[in-house]
């Protein structure tokens, strides 16, 4: 299935939102685990998150994927 | 690089084929080969039970002035560290008023100050003003009267939210600042008079400014709730609330309210009194904070104020900003 990540004009690099910088200090990722279709993760100050939907791109959209 | 989203979640996309922790923060690639890095703190930020800005939790919890309220003082040599001026911003937010100290007695000060948090908000005063007495004045402020309790600019569709006053002298005798919290009134308005609260709450007057060149005007009620009930801003200025507009019914009534809520509002018990020293600085939410001043007698020395307005958009941005840091 063509998703519309690659929908770009050309020669654009792809930049995810998150993948800049946070713009605050904080915990770094300790675990990370898929499943089912859903993502759990953990950080090194022990909290811990469940986002949903990974399997049918749900993630995706939470996660803020973005095109530059 | 605008940092802002571009892509239409339009279809669904196939999930990530790999995922991979790379330094401490989240690697996918897409089926499309796609490589995407999450910063850690980013996705943190982001959980979906934590709320994203505590910076707007801060607007949330506005603490009302309890009996005796002492404003928070800020030394200007404090505040021109980031410690310093994030304790500065937070009060401002908290409490609707904080003082800077022993600042330079310097013309401008003020708008450097400002500028340091965000452009100044114009208003037909200006960007920056300065307030005192002068010969043919269009506003109460630029004569040595006494000025009641008010917000400034309510005939303003959107009144400035935050003024600066910095104090550059100070020798007449008389001028004391008063200031009194709106919303903490008007929270006591509600419980001892609701019927008079709802009035002021449910019933839009007209605010008209007039001079020679500008005639500014809106129509809104003297307190307005948001869509939960809880207090959102205070409009309250005598001398630019216009003539009153409504059925002749409503009117005894709206009278019976206002006055409920002056003489709230002018309990000494609800107000500070201070007098601003040269090189002082008050800054104070204007859409909860209500300011005034006694009268001075101008043939005993100098009082001169120099003013300008912000938006609590860049009193938030600012805070954000100051808050990256450890």
């Amino acid at each position: 299935m063509n998703t519309p990540l690659i929908e770009i004009p050309t020669a654009q690099p792809r930049i995810d939102m998150g993948e800049l910088s946070s713009y605050a200090s904080g915990p770094a990722l300790m675990d990370i685990k898929g499943d089912n279709g859903c993502i759990s993760l953990r950080w090194n100050d022990a909290s811990q998150a469940h986002f949903p939907g990974y399997g049918c791109g749900i993630t995706a959209r939470a996660l803020n994927v973005v095109i530059h | 690089m605008t940092r802002e989203r571009l892509f239409l979640p339009l279809a669904d996309i196939e999930k990530a084929s790999q995922t991979a922790l790379i330094e401490g923060n989240l690697r996918l690639q897409w089926a499309d080969g796609h490589v995407s890095l999450f910063d850690a703190v980013w996705l943190h930020q982001r959980r979906p039970d934590n709320d994203i800005d505590p910076v707007g939790e801060l607007i949330r919890i506005r603490r009302p002035w309890p009996m005796n309220f002492a404003p928070t003082h800020v030394k200007h040599a404090d505040f021109m560290a980031p410690a310093g001026e994030r304790h500065w911003l937070e009060t401002l937010l908290r409490d609707g008023l904080v003082l800077l100290d022993e600042g330079p007695l310097a013309d401008e000060e003020v708008s450097r100050i400002a500028r340091r948090i965000g452009p100044m908000r114009a208003s037909n005063f200006g960007a920056r003003f300065d307030v005192y007495s002068k010969p043919n004045p269009n506003n109460a402020a630029y004569t040595s009267i006494g000025l009641a309790l008010h917000s400034d600019l309510p005939n303003w569709r959107q009144p400035p939210d935050i003024q600066l006053l910095y104090c550059l002298q100070n020798d007449a005798k008389g001028g004391q600042s008063i200031f009194s919290d709106g919303f903490a009134v008007a929270e006591q308005l509600r419980k001892e008079d609701p019927e008079a609260f709802r009035t002021l709450c449910e019933t839009p007057i007209d605010f008209r400014f007039q001079d020679e060149e500008q005639d500014i005007a809106t129509r809104a009620p003297i307190i307005e709730l948001d869509a939960s009930g809880q207090l959102k801003e205070i409009r309250f200025n005598n001398w630019i609330r216009d003539t009153l507009r409504l059925p002749l019914n409503e009117i005894e009534a709206w009278y019976t309210a206002y006055r409920r809520f002056w003489q709230l509002l002018h309990d000494p018990k609800h107000q500070i009194e201070l007098a601003l020293l040269p090189g002082q600085m008050a800054a104070f939410d204007n859409r909860r904070v209500l300011h005034g001043r006694r009268a001075f007698d101008p043939n005993t020395g100098r009082r001169h104020l120099q003013g300008t307005y912000l938006d609590i958009d860049m009193i938030e941005s600012r805070l954000r900003v100051l808050q990256r840091q450890p």
